[in-house]
């Protein structure tokens, strides 16, 4: 995943009609690429066959 | 029951003198309404107190019982529940300004059940501003602060939960759960606060905050008084679409002293290591005590443990930001700085990101499930360290500081992320005095294996009988 420019990121917050100030942008991208860093480790595990964990039951044994 | 403890008993023992009449309903009721106005201006654990519908249920619960129908052990016991839960023609704020007016016209089904079961309904406690955090220092409505000590941190979010709890301003209390808010409270508060399997208690009417991992439970003084609790308000409800399906046994029945044929895992390479030294020798004696108590140990691996908070981060951010956007764009200024920054944090997660970390997460449950193969139990600490002092201070753990504001939440999460009981009990105090909490983990819907071994360690240790005392509320 690539890292979100500021630009693309005032995009993003301008189509779900939310203003967030430039300066406020600037504090938010470092922990938003944080977070997808975090996530990146992850990306190599086979996941072929397994499906999203969402609203879910949990599985009684 | 000696009236000058009265404030602190257990609700089983509350309810047995209640049932034989010798205590009142009223009389308690009153009595604990005169604590909360005499003690929580420095605690800060209520938004609102219900004194005069609160002294009416009571009323009506002593009449009942005067006349021998008598509904069960929460009857005429007075409780309080996480101001994000709906009372019909109560405020309920979530702490929050944006929701400061807000009256919703029916009760959540806890409540409902609650009323039930003739339980008094005291008020409604605070908490982290919308759920969303884990200290209990931001709300609308001023901090909630630890009892045990004034400086430090309650835990959150439920905090008010917690702190009630603890210093005896109400029975038993409701809180809910994302990523540990009801275990974190319970920990750094030094009560029980458990955390039932996903969909075993009713979500309709409990103001969200990410739909796949809120859970909503009691936090109570002792093991038992959380069964009590869980027993009232567990249980399939059709106006919950993530509601399960299953039967509810009695969580208090089965108790015992011994953990014979108990079999323990230990995630030695995640819990064990970035926490304080106090902590790892509070939470490796109680495995000691059980192993006394007849416990099986032996040690277990989950690789994505390790994760945990990345995938929890990459799913919760989003479904958090999905259900405050109306507010998000036309009330920003009314959210407290720190909740509106997270909030917002949550539109630039990728939606393939989100749907990634759902996968992993799937993962990560099947690695549990394996390890449940070979255990009935998941042991360790509940939280990195014992409360923290307000304000940021950062917390030696293992072998590196850490903000105690974000780190409180690392041990949690895994038991949200799969669904799992966890139930958080005290297990000793640290050099400033302050509760150090441990968690249970069990299979989904085997809550009772986890409430029968947290029991019979309870029962084996004093911990849960030490009580703050208000007094004397700042250590150093």
């Amino acid at each position: 995943m690539k890292k979100l420019s500021k630009a693309t990121m005032r995009e993003i917050a301008s189509s779900s009609q939310i203003d967030i100030s430039d300066e406020k942008l600037s504090a938010i991208k470092p922990q938003v690429e944080q977070i997808i860093e975090a996530l990146r480790p992850l990306l190599g595990l086979e996941l072929a066959e397994t499906e999203p964990q969402l609203i879910f039951r949990s599985r009684q044994e | 029951v000696d009236a000058s403890v009265l404030h602190m008993a257990t609700i089983k023992d509350l309810s047995q003198h209640i049932a034989r009449k010798d205590l009142s309903p009223v009389e308690i009721t009153e009595a604990i309404l005169a604590r909360i106005d005499a003690t929580d201006t420095s605690l800060g654990s209520y938004i609102t107190v219900l004194a005069e519908s609160a002294l009416r249920s009571a009323h009506a619960a002593e009449q009942e019982i005067q006349q021998g129908r008598y509904r069960g052990p929460l009857h005429g016991v007075p409780i309080a529940v996480k101001d994000l839960v709906w009372t019909k023609g109560v405020v309920t704020t979530c702490a929050s300004s944006i929701l400061k007016d807000y009256i919703p016209s029916e009760d959540a089904t806890i409540i409902k059940r609650f009323r039930d079961s003739g339980a008094v309904l005291l008020g409604k406690l605070n908490m982290h501003e919308f759920a969303f955090g884990v200290t209990g220092e931001t709300s609308a409505f001023g901090p909630c602060r630890n009892p045990w000590d004034l400086n430090r941190l309650p835990g959150g979010s439920s905090s008010g939960s917690g702190v009630a709890v603890a210093a005896g301003l109400a029975y038993g209390a409701i809180g809910t759960d994302t990523g540990g808010s009801i275990r974190i409270p319970a920990s750094l508060c030094g009560t029980v606060g458990l955390k039932a399997t996903y969909g075993r208690v009713s979500r309709y009417g409990v103001i969200p905050l990410s739909w796949s991992f809120d859970h909503v439970g009691p936090l109570a003084r002792s093991v038992e008084d959380a069964a009590l609790l869980l027993n009232s308000i567990a249980g399939h409800d059709q106006l919950d679409p993530s509601s399960a399906e299953v039967s509810v046994p009695e969580f208090d029945k089965g108790l015992s002293d011994n953990l014979r044929g108990v079999r323990l895992g230990i995630p030695r390479e995640f819990f064990f290591e970035n926490i304080t030294a106090e902590v790892k020798s509070a939470v490796t004696s109680a495995i000691d005590r059980m192993s006394d108590l007849g416990a099986q140990i032996q040690e277990v691996s989950i690789p994505l443990l390790d994760h945990t908070v990345a995938i929890w981060n990459t799913c919760v951010l989003p479904e958090a930001t999905a259900y405050h956007l109306n507010h998000l764009r036309t009330h920003p200024e009314l959210y407290t700085p720190e909740v509106r920054e997270r909030l917002e944090l949550g539109l630039f997660i990728p939606a393939v990101a989100y749907a990634t970390a759902q996968r992993i997460r799937r993962k990560l449950s099947e690695q549990v499930y394996e390890v449940f193969r070979n255990v009935d139990i998941i042991i360790g600490p509940t939280t990195p360290s014992s409360a923290p002092k307000a304000g940021g201070e950062e917390v030696l753990v293992g072998e590196t500081k850490q903000d105690a504001r974000i780190s409180m939440g690392y041990l949690t999460r895994v038991a949200n992320l799969t669904g799992i009981p966890s139930i958080s009990l005290p297990c000793g105090f640290s050099s400033h005095g302050m509760p150090i909490g441990m968690q249970l983990m069990a299979k989904s819907f085997d809550e009772s294996t986890a409430i029968r071994t947290a029991h019979a360690y309870e029962k084996a240790t004093t911990w849960h009988e030490h009580h703050p005392e208000l007094s004397d509320t700042t250590r150093d």
